[in-house]
């Protein structure tokens, strides 16, 4: 789901660029010394999920992790995903300098949103945290698919073919992700609660 | 209490290393085009990275002022191929959608000075010039012609052997063209670990700097 360079005009790479730029700030803001730790491993497992495959039907996806990476950081998400789309631009040439922005903002969004939609439920009970958390890996994936449409639509001009290609072709993913987010987020109630957003203790 | 996630921390290490060892690092992330030019034909070839080939995707011929000049769609095997529209730089565009998009330079150097001269009709000529100035130093042994006598037209000279290496250069063309196509090795992925590694360090050092004053 990344951007290729040349594709997009002017006006929507800038106005990405300023977007992430924003979120960034943010997120350095609410980054504390105690989860520097978290936000770096989080942004190396981001920059590694890409390269894992999932071979289902004709067309075959990588993981994202975007979800889950939201859930563990917040608005931390912002800096964690533009270091590591940075590097994946970088060593893998996914992506592109111009196009960083835009594909930071494609894949931090959704995280943050998920986080401000679903961080408060992870103490619930659960049956409860563990329905939020697939939620939040699914609808990561889905509302980055939605933002890539929207990119698109000054260049594709059809955002609902765009969108509805992208969305279709993620389906096994976004179900996988939901998994995995569902997965870490048992492990770590657990194991490490304090990990997690909104821990009690 | 350190010593806990340090443990987490070389677990979650461990599981990802052994993912990448257990799935080949490919992606359908990074569309690649390559095109070269073959007599008066331009071939392209589309790849993503880690070799999927690029079916039914757009090609869009420029010319260095942005005026597209022909499209195209790639067949089953990614390729796509066109007559030269006209002798200048061309840029070749594909468009994969959704976001994805790779381009390529063909400079008009690269291209014959004839392009309406077809390949067959400058392998015909070639052979029957070639001939002629083995046939005259027949006629005269022993005698070498101190000038180049001027039988073999320069022009029709270059088209010959702009057609020969053409067709042997063609295997290396396309050795060059798989190797364009470099998916991500276990080095890029340590060495973008390690940059993160180093931001964390960094961060660090910067909060405990803040801590002391």
């Amino acid at each position: 789901m990344h951007i290729s360079e040349g594709v997009l005009s002017g006006p929507v790479l800038i106005s990405g660029a300023a977007l992430a730029a924003a979120g960034t700030a943010i997120g350095l803001k609410k980054l504390d010394y105690d989860h520097i730790a978290k936000a770096g491993m989080l942004a190396a497992a981001f920059f590694v999920a890409s390269l894992i495959h999932v071979p289902i039907g004709p067309s075959n996806a990588h993981l994202i992790l975007n979800g889950l990476v939201g859930l563990l950081l917040g608005w931390a998400a912002f800096p964690a995903i533009l270091v590591a789309l940075a590097l994946q631009g970088a060593f893998f040439q996914f992506g592109g300098i111009t196009t960083l922005g835009i594909n930071t903002i494609i894949m931090a969004l959704p995280a943050v949103l998920c986080y401000l939609g679903f961080g408060r439920m992870i103490f619930k009970s659960p049956q409860i945290a563990y329905l939020a958390a697939f939620a939040c890996g699914f609808l990561a994936i889905l509302t980055s698919g939605i933002i890539v449409g929207l990119s698109l639509i000054f260049t594709e001009e059809n955002f609902l073919e765009v969108a509805g290609l992208i969305i279709a072709a993620h389906i096994p993913v976004m179900i996988i992700e939901g998994v995995v987010t569902a997965i870490c987020v048992a492990f770590l109630r657990k194991v490490r609660p304090e990990m997690l957003p909104g821990y009690p203790g | 209490m350190n010593l806990v996630s340090l443990k987490i921390f070389i677990v979650i290490f461990f599981c990802l290393y052994g993912l990448l060892g257990m799935v080949e690092p490919a992606s359908a992330h990074r569309v690649n085009v390559f095109a070269w030019v073959e007599g008066d034909t331009i071939h392209v070839q589309s790849k993503f990275a880690g070799g999927k080939r690029v079916k039914a995707a757009k090609i869009v011929v420029l010319d260095p002022q942005g005026n597209e000049l022909l499209s195209g769609i790639t067949n089953e095997q990614g390729e796509f191929s066109f007559p030269i529209p006209m002798r200048t730089d061309l840029k070749i565009v594909l468009i994969a959608g959704q976001g994805h998009q790779a381009e390529w330079t063909i400079p008009a150097a690269e291209m014959k000075d004839l392009p309406l001269a077809t390949d067959a009709t400058a392998a015909a000529k070639a052979p029957a010039q070639t001939q002629k100035p083995t046939q005259i130093s027949e006629l005269s042994p022993g005698i070498k012609p101190e000038s180049p006598l001027p039988v073999v037209s320069l022009q029709e000279l270059e088209a010959a052997i702009e057609s020969v290496l053409d067709r042997k250069l063609k295997p290396i063309s396309k050795m060059l063209v798989e190797a364009q196509y470099r998916g991500p090795t276990v080095g890029d992925i340590l060495a973008g670990i390690g940059y993160i590694l180093g931001l964390v360090g960094i961060a660090a050092y910067v909060h405990s700097r803040k801590k002391k004053e």
